[in-house]
């Protein structure tokens, strides 16, 4: 059988073969190639840092999102009320007095020993991981109950920024002119208003508006997406600027589609990959504002537990100095929440732009 | 004769000026002149062929036409209307029929969308097709471009240069278009995958009637595409006419110089070359008089200050040269 | 359909496995790279003393997360002293990683050397017990007595070579480039081996002048170079790439020359240190034709002024018929076919090769249709033993189902590999 096949390719070693004779395969074909997801991901993972970022959120958001359920305790008065009474051991009690004398007024403060009904400043015990602040709450459970609340904003304010930039610098950067001076000059003006003290105005008004409840939060995002998606915007303007000149773009002109589909189909989908980049970097830098804002005692309704106002503790004398299991371990988890996003912003960007080989 | 046959696209002294410099106030001061009073017609079914080096305008020529950019002056007649001063909206309807190939096929196709989706977007948005017939009507054209079915789902960054370039080419005539500028559709491709896109163009074009403007810097290639051939320096045309004449009797002395640069392949040929000495000058500041005078051989003492007139040297053969005066 | 598709992207699995082959892989040759002081072990012989550089085996691998990349898979081919070898083929064909290999350009981790070996003949400086260069002091005659000649400080005065640098005591060795440490190659890059690059624009750094960047290369390659010497040698070599104001562009910045002027100020960097070896990278395919024609005349006039032999990687024939004595051509990281450029263009033998030739229009020529090659360029990951040009080949016989052909020699300077020719005979 061998050699008779020898004998039959000698005798006719002129005749051309086609390729379906010899093959089915083709060598174009062949080479499989990775799929553009996972070109990201490889190169997302790749990078060890971006790893720990993005092991680091996951652990936050069990921690923030589901750790809760697991609590015995309360984290505020309001909810369902559950207050450690048995290891309560003393509360002073003052009564405060007031007397009028020769127009002026004094106080003064009776103190009486009472039995204890609440667990108030407790100390860490096996119940009370980080123990208890002032008002007896489960410290620990207020930092899962912060991080719920703080990680919120976050997101729900990058989200309405990046809406509201890519909407305004996506005209600004399409159609230029007028559209493109107005936007900017706007863009020009927020980037110069100094942030804090606007704030400390509006907190100071809307205590005088004797707003003092779950509301003042829906300001604050309100307030913080005005002037964060400048930013967004000046991005997204420059990126469509440049993509404007690319050959796809003179392509889809060319071929007479709507501005509508030009904007949507064409260029916000090439601009996503820097919006996805800057919206986490950007959900950091939301969490420490917020932190900031906590921290000076605005923001966050009284009673209600966020990672910022947690840290406002650190502002009175006596907790500062002698209860450090108030203030360290929210600035721990603010701290850890914002070089995660970092990290993992960092490693996004690395993955995105095909250009970076390493 | 002449006017028997159709034409089918006339451009009369087109100009396309950028302005590279303004005052305060923003009136222009200073002029890239890009194009500079062009002129020429193409019959329905033929090709043009638009030679010359880089910076000689004959990119923004081919993007002034579909109006990609705004004409500064001069008309385009398109199927004997003239279509440079019409509003956007209503030339909108018109840019089906004249589509754009382009040279890079790694920049002219969108990153993020699948072969099909490219392909197919503006056919459906112009309703040449409907939803139902839609994935069917782009099979058809893909086919005929040589792009396999079952690519019709993958995105661009997985093919090599040559498929893209066929996707490009499918795009364009999925909106059924008489007219296809061809803006150096094969120079960024390896040479055997060339030789491919330039036969599937001629056979396209036998199929199915097209009309090419075919601009290349590659000499050999515009030789054997096209009918009719103009050479353009500095924005202007300097010479123009059949092929058959242009590369039988070669007139101005910078076609010339442009032929003999040409490389050949055969290590025998000794060269007997014409090498210009100098650059291509700015054509923000192009020389006074003839634009080539600076690097051409014969340059005589009128070059320097009278500039050419663009005119029929022979019937169908134009040249702009104080040579033929 | 969807099967097709299904298999056409690779799983996670895969890549997990690729990943992990890859690290293993890359690991060991980086290791390899920082030695120290192993000179013994690069040190070999040319085979044939005429040639400055041969290339035996060579096998350079892209570990990409797609699977290993063969971009030069098995080439062999020497570069004779003083004469110009063109490179030639298709993008992907790996004619420019064979050139980086040579300058051990390759970037790590991702592309390594695999095996092979570079030879490359190369002046090395003779070391002391400590590694330290030799060098070589002005002599004068004192009291009768030959003593090194000392300058006001006391210090010994070094003699100077040709190019006003020190001169140090040299050996004329043989180095393997595949197997040496990168520290070593830093000796020899650039200062016997230089690159022209394809890109004029972005190979000069824009915010430093002409002048500037000629002479950091000069104080770079040519110790002990003064500051006079340095301009003078730049301004020397301006002059040699016949740009008529070399004053001129010596003080200007990139910007302001046109491309075919950068391109001659990257050829006269190229040249400062009279090197042994010019790569040129596709030096003239971001020109316009006619700048094209100038760059070409002059490296071959320069090919005749120094020294020197030119390595010219480029995808044009046109270039190489007017430029090269030795063709060699390159198809999906193996050589195809080499021989002198008669051999090559007279009777060229590879079904690629007269595919090639064929698929170019010309311009005295006329056809109605243009041959053309079928198919495309195959992508180098994972390809199998046979011969990578069959399925695009018309002349395919059952033969080329079986392994990769041989390269033939079918005359004394004429090798091509496929099975329609046998040894010694080439009109088969």
């Amino acid at each position: 059988m061998e050699e008779e096949k020898k004998q039959i390719s000698e005798s006719l070693p002129e005749t051309p073969v086609s390729q379906e004779e010899l093959h089915g395969e083709n060598l174009t074909d062949r080479a499989k190639v990775l799929s553009p997801g996972m070109m990201v991901m490889k190169r997302f993972f790749r990078s060890k840092l971006s790893m720990i970022g993005l092991i680091t959120l996951i652990a936050l958001f069990l921690f923030a999102f589901i750790g809760p359920f697991f609590s015995v305790w309360s984290g505020a008065d309001f909810d369902g009320m559950v207050i450690d009474y048995e290891n309560a051991k003393n509360l002073v009690v003052s009564q405060k007095l007031e007397y009028v004398v020769n127009g002026e007024t004094f106080y003064a403060f009776s103190i009486t020993e009472t039995p204890m009904t609440k667990n108030v400043k407790g100390d860490i015990t096996w119940s009370h991981w980080l123990g208890t602040d002032e008002h007896g709450w489960d410290i620990f459970t207020r930092l899962m109950l912060g991080g719920r609340i703080s990680l919120t904003i976050g997101f729900v304010v990058v989200i309405l920024e990046t809406v509201l930039g890519v909407v305004l610098g996506g005209l600004a950067g399409y159609f230029g002119g007028w559209v493109d001076q107005l936007v900017m000059r706007i863009v020009d003006i927020l980037s110069c208003i100094p942030t804090l003290p606007i704030m400390l105005i509006l907190s100071a008004t809307l205590t005088s508006l004797e707003i003092l409840d779950i509301r003042r939060l829906y300001y604050l995002m309100v307030v913080l997406t005005l002037f964060g998606w400048a930013g967004t915007a000046r991005l997204v303007r420059g990126q469509i600027l440049s993509l404007r000149e690319q050959e796809f773009m003179l392509a889809a002109k060319c071929s007479g589609l709507s501005t509508y589909r030009k904007i949507f189909k064409h260029l916000i989908p090439n601009v996503m990959p820097q919006l996805i980049v800057s919206m986490t970097l950007g959900l950091g830098g939301i969490i420490l504002t917020e932190a900031t804002l906590g921290y000076l005692g605005l923001g966050a309704p009284l009673g209600t537990a966020t990672w910022g106002a947690m840290i406002n503790y650190a502002t009175q004398e006596e907790y500062l100095s002698m209860y450090w299991n108030f203030w360290v371990p929210p600035g721990i988890c603010i701290t850890l929440a914002i070089l995660a996003f970092n990290f993992v912003g960092d490693g996004l960007r690395d993955a995105f732009d095909p250009k970076m080989k390493r | 004769m002449i006017d028997e046959k159709e034409i089918l696209l006339e451009v009369k002294n087109l100009k396309k000026y950028f302005v590279v410099d303004t005052t305060f106030f923003g009136k222009p001061t200073k002029y890239l002149k890009a194009v500079d009073d062009v002129s020429f017609r193409l019959e329905k079914g033929k090709t043009l062929g638009i030679v010359g080096e880089s910076g000689c305008g004959k990119t923004t020529m081919g993007r002034t036409v579909l109006r990609l950019y705004d004409v500064t002056d001069g008309e385009v007649w398109f199927k004997g209307q003239e279509v440079s001063k019409i509003p956007e909206r209503e030339f909108n309807k018109l840019r089906p029929n004249m589509q754009m190939i382009f040279q890079d096929p790694y920049a002219s196709l969108s990153p993020r969308m699948t072969v099909g989706e490219i392909i197919g977007e503006a056919a459906l948005e112009h309703k040449l097709v409907d939803k139902a017939n839609y994935r069917e009507y782009v099979l058809g054209v893909m086919k005929m471009c040589g792009l396999q079915p079952h690519y019709f789902d993958r995105y661009p960054h997985e093919f090599s240069g040559g498929q893209r370039q066929r996707i490009c080419i499918a795009r364009a005539l999925a909106l059924k278009p008489e007219l296809v500028i061809c803006d150096e559709p094969v120079s960024a491709l390896d040479v055997s995958i060339q030789a491919q896109i330039i036969n599937m163009l001629k056979e396209l074009q036998k199929q199915l009637g097209l009309t090419y403007v075919f601009i290349s810097h590659d000499l050999s290639v515009v030789k054997h595409i096209s009918d009719e051939v103009g050479v353009m320096y500095l924005g202007s045309m300097v010479e123009y006419g059949s092929k058959e004449r242009i590369f039988a009797n070669t007139l101005h002395p910078y076609t010339k110089a442009l032929f003999s640069a040409v490389p050949v392949p055969n290590p025998h040929v000794k060269m007997n070359r014409v090498i210009l000495k100098g650059d291509i000058p700015s054509p923000v500041n192009p020389p006074q008089g003839c634009k080539f005078h600076t690097r051409c051989e014969h340059c005589m003492e009128v070059c320097k200050t009278v500039a050419p007139q663009y005119k029929e040297v022979e019937s169908g053969h134009f040249c702009a040269c104080h040579l033929y005066d | 359909m969807a099967d097709k598709n299904k298999s056409h992207y690779i799983t996670a699995k895969e890549l997990r496995r690729i990943a992990k082959e890859n690290i293993n892989a890359t690991k060991a040759f980086e290791k390899r790279k920082k030695r120290k002081n192993v000179e013994s072990e690069y040190v070999t012989q040319m085979k044939d003393p005429a040639n400055i550089v041969e290339f035996e085996d060579l096998h350079t691998y892209f570990y990409t997360d797609a699977g290993v990349v063969k971009a030069v898979n098995g080439v062999s081919f020497s570069i004779p002293a003083g004469s110009t070898v063109g490179v030639v083929g298709e993008s992907g064909c790996g004619k420019s990683v064979t050139s980086l290999s040579l300058m051990q350009l390759v970037q790590g981790p991702t592309g390594q050397i695999v095996s092979g070996s570079i030879r490359f003949r190369t002046k090395a400086f003779r070391r002391d017990e400590k590694g330290n260069k030799i060098p070589v002091y002005e002599m004068t005659e004192e009291n009768g007595e030959l003593v090194v000649k000392k300058d006001a400080k006391g210090k010994p005065v070094h003699k100077k070579n040709e190019l006003g640098g020190n001169l140090y005591e040299t050996d004329e060795k043989v180095y393997d480039i595949a197997k040496m440490p990168t520290e070593a190659m830093r000796s020899i890059r650039g200062r016997e081996i230089s690159m022209i690059f394809q890109e004029p624009m972005t190979s000069l750094n824009p915010v430093f002048t002409i002048g500037n960047q000629l002479n950091e290369v000069a104080f770079l390659h040519i110790e002990g170079i003064s500051k006079q010497d340095a301009k003078a040698r730049s301004i020397e070599m301006l002059k040699l790439v016949g740009i008529a104001d070399p004053e001129g562009v010596y003080k200007k910045y990139p910007h302001e020359l046109s491309g075919g002027m950068r391109q001659r100020v990257m050829i006269a960097m190229s040249l400062l240190c009279n090197p042994r070896l010019i790569i040129a990278d596709e030096p003239t395919t971001a020109l316009d034709v006619t700048i094209q024609a100038q760059i070409l005349d002059l490296l071959r006039d320069i090919k005749g002024k120094i020294n020197g032999s030119i390595m010219l990687i480029t995808h044009d024939l046109g270039v190489v018929a007017e430029m090269a004595d030795f063709v060699v051509v390159m198809y999906a990281g193996k050589i195809i076919e080499m021989g002198t450029a008669e051999d090559i263009f007279d009777n060229p033998l590879h079904p690629y090769t007269i595919g090639l030739q064929k698929s170019k229009p010309t311009v005295d020529g006329e056809v109605e249709s243009l041959y053309c090659i079928p198919g495309f360029v195959p992508n180098p990951i994972d390809m199998p033993d046979y011969c990578y040009f069959r399925d695009r080949c018309e002349k395919c016989k059952k033969e080329c189902a079986g392994e990769y052909p041989r390269l033939v020699k079918v005359s004394d300077t004429h090798s091509v590999s496929c099975y329609l020719y046998k040894e010694g005979n080439a009109n088969d």
